[in-house]
C-alpha cells in the first residue's frame, strides 16, 4: 500500500515537471496540446509516452521537445531511469532510443542531419520571444503605458513593476524575461528590443510589433492545425494506422 | 462561376487540386496508409459535418467525383493540378501526371494540367521532364521538396542539382514553379519548413514565377518576408482558406498579414481538393469580411474586387488564360 501511495505521488511529481514543458515550435506547453498520453512510475524508473498530431510531425521538434521531457524528469531527485517513448510515428523507435539513451541528433540520425539542433532551437526560440514580447507590450500599452516608456524602460524596471502589480502583468512579464535571457540577452539592458538586442525607437515600435504580430499569428494557426489533426486522431477518423500490419500482413 | 446575391459574377479557378489513389491496393507500405491518414484527419477536422466523406470516398474518388466537386458543385470554372508522386509510399504513385490527366480528358478545357519533376533525378529526370512535357504541354511545374526518394529525404532549393532542372524548365516556356514544403525535408536538423531556400531561385530565375504553396504554412511569417522582397514569389493560398469554417479567426488573421505583406495581386485561391472542397469554402469567402479594425492592419478590406482577384484573376494571368470582361475588375484598378 505503501508503495502505490508513493508510486502514485511520484506521478504526480512526474505530470507537475513535464506539464510546462513547450513545443518550442508553437510556443505552447505539452500538456496544453496534449502531446501525453501516459506516464509510467516503476519505483525510480520513469516512463513518459508521447503520441502527436500525425505520423509526420518533424523528428528535430519532438526530439528537443523528448529532450526538455527526459531533463525535467531526471532534475527530480529520486528518479534513476528514464525511459520516452515516442508512438505513431515515422521515426518512433530512433527518436524513442536517441532520447532514452541521452543521444545527439545527428548520432541518432547520421545520414539525414549535419548539425545537433541548437541553431534550431534558438532560431524558434527568437520567435517565442517576439511573441512573448508582443503579448506584453499589448497588454502594457492597454493599460496605459505610452510606448517612448515603453522602449526606455530597463529589465529591472520591469521587473520591478511586475513585482508590484502582479496579476496578468507579473505571468506575462515573467514569461517575456524568461525568453529574453534564454535568447541570451543581457539583464542589465532595456526590456523591450530587437530578438538580436538592438534598440527600438518609439517612431519603428508600431512596424516591429506589426511585425511580431505576424509570427504570432504563424505559430498560433499552426497550433491550431495541430488541435485539428490531434481531434481527429483522438476520435479515431485519422488513426488507422494501428491496423496496418494485420489488414496488409507482409508489410 | 460565382453569382452573388446581387448579380455579380466571380470567375473561379481552383489553383490547387488533386486526383489521387490512396485505394490499400495501390499502398506500397505504412507510409502510404500514415500519409492519407493525415489528409484525412485534416478534411474531418475542416469540413463541415455534413460535408464530410467516408475514408473510402477519401482515398479514390476518381476523375468523375472531382469533376463534379469541382465544376459542378464547386463554382469552379477551372482547375489547376498538381501531381505529387510519392512512388516510395504508392505503388502505382499518389497523384500523378498520369492520373491527373484523366481529369483533363473529361474536361480538357477546365483543367489545367501541371506536371512535376524531382531535381535528384539527374539526367534521367531531365529527360523524363522533357518526355512529359511532350506529351502535356504544361505551363507549371510542382516541386515536393519533402517527397522521400530512395535513401533521400527531401532536398533544398539551395542544392547544386535543382537550377538544371528550373534551366530546363525555362528553356521549354514552363514559367510557373510550384513548391510545396514539408515536414521531413533533409536535412532532418534544419526546420524542414524553412521557406528561405526560395528566396534564392527566385533571385536567380527573375523571369519565372514562383508559387509557394500553402504560403509557407507553418512558416506564414517567413513566407510575408520573402513575398515582400521577390516580386515573382506568389502564395499559393491553398489550405488557409479551410480554415474559414473550423477556425474562423485563425482564417482572418491569417488572409489579414498575407494581405499586408503580400498583398491581393499574388495570392491565389486553392481548395486542396479533396483536402477540404471549393464548394463549402467559396461560399463562405464569399460572405466573408474583415472587421474594421482587421481591415485597417491588412490594408485592405476583403472587397469584392480582392475576391475577385484571389479566387481567380490573379491565377488566370500566371496561366494566360483570357477571363471575359464580365468577370473584370469594373473600376479602374
Amino acid at each position: 500500500m505503501a508503495s502505490v501511495l508513493s508510486d502514485m505521488t511520484r506521478d504526480a511529481e512526474v505530470q507537475a515537471a513535464i506539464a510546462a514543458v513547450r513545443d518550442p515550435e508553437i510556443d505552447e506547453t505539452v500538456a496544453a496540446l496534449n502531446f501525453i498520453v501516459g506516464t509510467k512510475i516503476d519505483g525510480d524508473s520513469v516512463t513518459v509516452t508521447l503520441r502527436l498530431p500525425t505520423f509526420w510531425c518533424p523528428a528535430n521538434f519532438v526530439f528537443l521537445m523528448g529532450g526538455d521531457i527526459r531533463d525535467a524528469v531526471l532534475a527530480l531527485p529520486w528518479v534513476r531511469n528514464f525511459k520516452f517513448e515516442l508512438v505513431d510515428h515515422f521515426a518512433a523507435d530512433e527518436i524513442s532510443r536517441g532520447i532514452s539513451e541521452r543521444q545527439s541528433f545527428a548520432q541518432v540520425f547520421p545520414r539525414h542531419a549535419e548539425n545537433d539542433l541548437g541553431d534550431l532551437r534558438l532560431a524558434f526560440d527568437k520567435k517565442a520571444f517576439l511573441m512573448r514580447q508582443e503579448a506584453l507590450v499589448d497588454f502594457m500599452r492597454r493599460a496605459g503605458f505610452g510606448d517612448e516608456f515603453l522602449i526606455r524602460m530597463s529589465v529591472a524596471e520591469l521587473d520591478g513593476l511586475a513585482d508590484a502589480q502582479g496579476g496578468e502583468l507579473k505571468t506575462l512579464a515573467g514569461d517575456y524575461l524568461a525568453k529574453r535571457r534564454g535568447i541570451g540577452l543581457a539583464n542589465d539592458d532595456l526590456a523591450f528590443t530587437t530578438a538580436e538586442g538592438e534598440a527600438i525607437d518609439a517612431g519603428a515600435l508600431p512596424r516591429h510589433l506589426r511585425h511580431a504580430r505576424k509570427v504570432t499569428m504563424s505559430a498560433q494557426s499552426n497550433g491550431e492545425m495541430c488541435r485539428i489533426l490531434m481531434a481527429a486522431r483522438h476520435s479515431g477518423a485519422a488513426c488507422a494506422a494501428h491496423g496496418f500490419h494485420s489488414e496488409k500482413g507482409n508489410s | 462561376m460565382y453569382v452573388t446575391k446581387s448579380g455579380e459574377k466571380i470567375f473561379v479557378i481552383d489553383a490547387h487540386v488533386h486526383v489521387w489513389d490512396a485505394r490499400p491496393e495501390n499502398r506500397r507500405n505504412r507510409y502510404g496508409q500514415t500519409f492519407i491518414d493525415t489528409f484525412y484527419g485534416a478534411h474531418v477536422g475542416m469540413t463541415p459535418p455534413d460535408q464530410r466523406w467516408d475514408q473510402n470516398r477519401f482515398n479514390y474518388y476518381g476523375a468523375e467525383g472531382a469533376a463534379k466537386d469541382l465544376f459542378e458543385d464547386g463554382y469552379c470554372d477551372m482547375a489547376v493540378m498538381l501531381p505529387v508522386y510519392l512512388k516510395d509510399f504508392y505503388i502505382n504513385g499518389f497523384n500523378t501526371t498520369k492520373l491527373c490527366s484523366t481529369l483533363k480528358d473529361l474536361h480538357p478545357d477546365k483543367v489545367v494540367l501541371n506536371g512535376r519533376c524531382d531535381p535528384r533525378e539527374g539526367q534521367m529526370g531531365l529527360d523524363k521532364l522533357e518526355e512529359d512535357f511532350a506529351t502535356y504541354g504544361f505551363k507549371g511545374v510542382k516541386l515536393y521538396t519533402a517527397e522521400w526518394n530512395g535513401v533521400s529525404r527531401g532536398y533544398s532549393l539551395k542544392d547544386d542539382f535543382v537550377a538544371p532542372y528550373i534551366e530546363k524548365c525555362r528553356s521549354l516556356g514552363i514559367t510557373n514553379i510550384h513548391i510545396h514544403k514539408g515536414p521531413t525535408t533533409h536535412p532532418l536538423d534544419y526546420d524542414a519548413f524553412d521557406v528561405r531556400d526560395v528566396d534564392r531561385v527566385a533571385t536567380m530565375f527573375p523571369d519565372l514565377n514562383f508559387i509557394v504553396d500553402h504560403c509557407g504554412m507553418p512558416r506564414i511569417d517567413d513566407f510575408c518576408f520573402i513575398a515582400g522582397q521577390e516580386p515573382n514569389v506568389y502564395g499559393g493560398l491553398a489550405l488557409i482558406p479551410s480554415y474559414i469554417h473550423a477556425r474562423p479567426k485563425y482564417f482572418t488573421r491569417m488572409l489579414c498579414d498575407l494581405l499586408f505583406y503580400v498583398g491581393p495581386d499574388r495570392l491565389l485561391f486553392g481548395s486542396d481538393y479533396a483536402i477540404t472542397s471549393p464548394k463549402w469554402i467559396i461560399e463562405k469567402f464569399m460572405d466573408f469580411s474583415f472587421d474594421e479594425e482587421t481591415a485597417r492592419e491588412a490594408g485592405t478590406q476583403v472587397t469584392l474586387d480582392v475576391k475577385r482577384k484571389i479566387l481567380g484573376l490573379n491565377c488566370a494571368k500566371l496561366y494566360g488564360i483570357e477571363v471575359p470582361a464580365e468577370f473584370q475588375i469594373k473600376t479602374a484598378a
